[in-house]
């Protein structure tokens, strides 16, 4: 019922990343156990800055639940398929959870269109 | 395995906040005073103490507005108590402000500030080392 030893990733992304992000974790990694969400980020490093003075844009707010052992592992591909490690490529995270519940979808579900 | 080497932060903390729409902006900017380079805001709704706070349970907005800032550890409580202190969290029902500490964060880092971080890696090993 519940896993011991997992990790949650988070990220935060320029809009219109995060889509194809879930689509490659499900695809190439296995992984559905993500959700996105919408956000605004502020700050003075933003694209909208000037001169130090920050606009907000919008980002888009990934979280990833993985295994202990597949962390890092998983960590990296998100950073490579968001392509992080750019500038104003957005931010990724990792933080230790205690317990998480099983989660898994019908064997017959239909790809989203 | 990654394809490009990531330049990895440990010292880092997520501070998360939560309060009432429309407050998040003065606590962010109260932030950014206190250090913070920015922070990510996004919505929410919440429950529990507002049924039971205010005339009618008015008083209290349903939306939430989470504030999400990732600080480096040193600086973390300063810029919780700042973010407290912007937020009247000490008034009942105004909200609530946490600190989860970070395995590891990454992000872009230009060349020469992750070159100069190495550097006083470095620097503070050999001054380590040649203390004992």
């Amino acid at each position: 019922m519940f896993i011991n030893n997992q990790k949650l990733i988070t990220c935060i992304l320029p809009k219109g990343i995060c889509r194809d992000v879930l689509k490659s974790l499900k695809e190439e990694k296995g992984i559905i156990t993500a959700n996105m969400n919408t956000a605004r980020g502020l700050g003075k490093l933003t694209p909208l800055a000037y001169r130090g003075v920050g606009e907000q844009t919008e980002k888009e707010l990934l979280t990833v639940t993985v295994s202990g052992k597949d962390a890092d592992e998983i960590f990296g591909f998100i950073y490579d398929e968001a392509r992080i490690g750019r500038p104003h490529g957005g931010l990724i995270y990792m933080t230790n959870l205690d317990r998480i519940s099983a989660y898994s979808l019908p064997e017959d579900l239909p790809e989203e269109e | 395995m990654s394809k490009r080497e990531i330049t990895v932060l440990t010292d880092v903390s997520l501070i998360t906040c939560i309060v009432q729409r429309g407050i998040a902006d003065t606590i962010v900017k109260a932030a950014q005073e206190a250090g913070a380079q920015g922070a990510t805001v996004y919505y929410a709704r919440g429950e529990g103490v507002r049924e039971r706070l205010g005339i009618l349970a008015l008083a209290v907005e349903v939306d939430k507005e989470v504030i999400n800032v990732v600080v480096a550890k040193d600086q973390a409580d300063r810029i919780l108590e700042r973010m407290y202190i912007a937020g009247d969290l000490d008034t009942p029902g105004m909200g609530f402000i946490y600190l989860t500490p970070l395995e590891k964060a990454a992000t872009y880092i230009p060349r020469e500030i992750a070159e100069k971080l190495e550097r006083d890696e470095a620097g503070a090993k050999s001054a380590a080392g040649s203390d004992q």
